[in-house]
């Protein structure tokens, strides 16, 4: 039976339909036997609890007790969802994740660096120059990775032995 | 699960980069590139078979405390070290440099004179693109140098 047919006849029951569809209704449980099984039943059990109903007193009125139930229901709808309990391998493993990820790029950056000589100031550190000349000075550029070692005996004496830059004899 | 991905993917990293470097260490041969310039005030170098430097080389010079306007070429030597091997280039009939590889980063750089003697002893590391200078005054206020370079 379907669910509109049970309310009308729940409405049939309580009186509530208008005149032309009560008619209806009723012409419908005569010659309808499902129908009049059904209000057959709705009947039983209204007649059922109205014992029940007349024993329950409500402390206040009927629209305020309605009211709190649905401010509760409300309420509940609101809040927030507690949080769960989260177990320590759980966050360690959310951990391990990214410090692994991270471990693993760190290692590879210094990897390269070493490989490729990109520390530069290493370099330095670890530059020797062996002075033959007194007048020997050294300037390391660290941005450019450039070394100069100044020299102030050979120069004019076996690289460039002319006078003039016109006779230079290097080749 | 999230934890194993990540661990494996870390994993996959450190394992390429480590291949990286292990085929680096397997190079055998370090490439230099040597030059010998002079260093001028003047705008043309009095020798027409000399060329300006070229720009990294120009840009290079810029950043020491060299007070020359220009720079020439004036001989351009590439030549390749062994791994622990040794390699003499002459520069001029006045000069020459000699390049020993001390292991895979360090150098040994020694600048000899026309007699053979040294006149000066370098050791340091030497990374690709890294750039040694030995420079000297020449008469008339102009200045001699020698650029050593490794270029892998």
């Amino acid at each position: 039976m379907k669910q509109d047919l049970q309310l009308k006849l729940q409405a049939y029951l309580d009186g509530e339909l208008p005149a032309g569809e009560g008619k209806t209704i009723a012409a419908l449980v005569a010659r309808d036997a499902d129908a009049r099984a059904m209000l057959a039943e709705l009947t039983h059990t209204r007649s059922a609890l109205a014992g029940f109903e007349s024993d329950i007193k409500l402390p206040e009125t009927r629209e305020f007790y309605w009211s709190k139930i649905a401010r509760e229901i409300q309420r509940q709808e609101t809040k927030s969802p507690e949080r769960t309990a989260v177990s320590s391998f759980f966050f360690l493993r959310r951990l391990a994740v990214p410090s692994g990820v991270m471990f693993a790029l760190l290692l590879g950056v210094l990897v390269v660096k070493q490989q490729l000589g990109f520390d530069r100031r290493v370099a330095v550190v670890e530059t020797d120059t062996a002075q033959v000349d007194a007048g020997t000075f050294t300037y390391h550029d660290f941005a450019s990775g450039t070394t100069l070692v100044w020299l102030s005996y050979p120069a004019e004496k076996e690289f460039a032995e002319s006078g003039s830059a016109d006779t230079i004899s290097w080749e | 699960m999230a934890a194993f991905r990540g661990g494996g993917l870390g994993l996959a990293l450190l394992l390429s980069l480590c291949g990286l470097g292990g085929g680096r260490v397997q190079a055998a041969d370090a490439n230099f590139e040597a030059q010998l310039i002079w260093a001028s005030n003047d705008k043309n170098s009095p020798n027409p078979k000399h060329k300006e430097v070229d720009a990294e080389m120009r840009q290079r010079l810029g950043k020491l405390p060299l007070k020359w306007a220009n720079y020439f070429e004036v001989t351009r030597k590439s030549f390749a070290v062994a791994d622990g091997g040794t390699n003499r280039v002459v520069m001029s009939e006045k000069s020459s440099i000699e390049v020993k590889r001390l292991d895979a980063l360090r150098v040994q750089v020694l600048l000899y004179s026309k007699k053979g003697d040294v006149c000066t002893k370098q050791t340091q590391p030497m990374p690709k693109g890294e750039i040694l200078v030995f420079g000297g005054e020449s008469p008339n206020a102009t200045a001699w140098l020698v650029t050593l370079k490794r270029k892998n």
